[in-house]
């Protein structure tokens, strides 16, 4: 599956948590609402704003419970050859 | 001839889009979509706009997918098949394009990866339209000449 450029909600452990809240992105629910801008082994690099601009951010996988964005249905055009 | 586009994928592009789509334009969401944005922790706002990019991307998806099913009819007739195409769905979570072509009332299905079309549309890669000639003529072509 690929979420590159594709805006998430990340359900963060509370281990997830408390690694954020050491960068300062203090979290009082799970649920982080963010712009993916890659994936690789470690984790999912995201873009998160702070105070004085957006910063890519890794979370690790380890730190991940579960990822939930909306899909979309099958889409069906016809076209004349 | 029918393409489809089955679920979506991101794209910065889409999302710079809606991004710039004044709040007061972002249709409305259903109760069930405000409940879900609330579950997700999104803004009524940001969900909206989540749910404008995914359409969006799509879209482009399928813009993608007709190309590629113009080319493979162009493939065809390059190789003098009578044969027609009858569907391209492009699986976005498979990657790959199901194609189905009709020769002589016989439906053959095709699966191609769709990183080999990417190599061509985005990277200009000179062998990917040869090897789509080849596909063909190893599948439509061998039935052709039986």
């Amino acid at each position: 599956m690929n979420i590159i450029e594709q805006k998430v909600t990340i359900f963060l452990s509370d281990d997830g948590r408390s690694a954020l809240e050491v960068a300062g992105i203090t979290r009082e629910t799970p649920e982080l609402l963010v712009d993916v801008e890659d994936t690789d082994d470690m984790g999912v690099w995201v873009r998160i704003p702070r105070e004085e601009g957006a910063h890519t951010v890794l979370i690790r996988w380890d730190y991940i419970l579960t990822i939930d964005f909306p899909s979309e249905e099958k889409r069906i055009a016809g076209v004349t050859s | 001839m029918q393409i489809a586009v089955d679920g979506t994928r991101g794209s910065a592009s889409a999302q710079d889009a809606v991004r710039r789509i004044p709040k007061e334009e972002l249709p409305p969401l259903t109760e069930a979509q405000k409940k879900v944005a609330r579950q997700l922790g999104a803004s009524e706002e940001d969900y909206a706009r989540m749910i404008l990019a995914n359409k969006r991307a799509q879209s482009e998806l399928l813009v993608k997918t007709e190309m590629f099913a113009r080319l493979l009819e162009k493939k065809l007739r390059d190789i003098g098949s009578k044969a027609k195409i009858e569907n391209v769905l492009l699986r976005t979570t498979g990657g790959r394009y199901e194609v189905e072509i009709n020769l002589n009332g016989t439906i053959i299905p095709l699966r191609i990866r769709e990183e080999i079309v990417d190599d061509l549309f985005e990277a200009g890669s000179p062998d990917v339209e040869e090897r789509l000639v080849r596909i063909l003529n190893s599948t439509v072509g061998i039935r052709e000449r039986q």
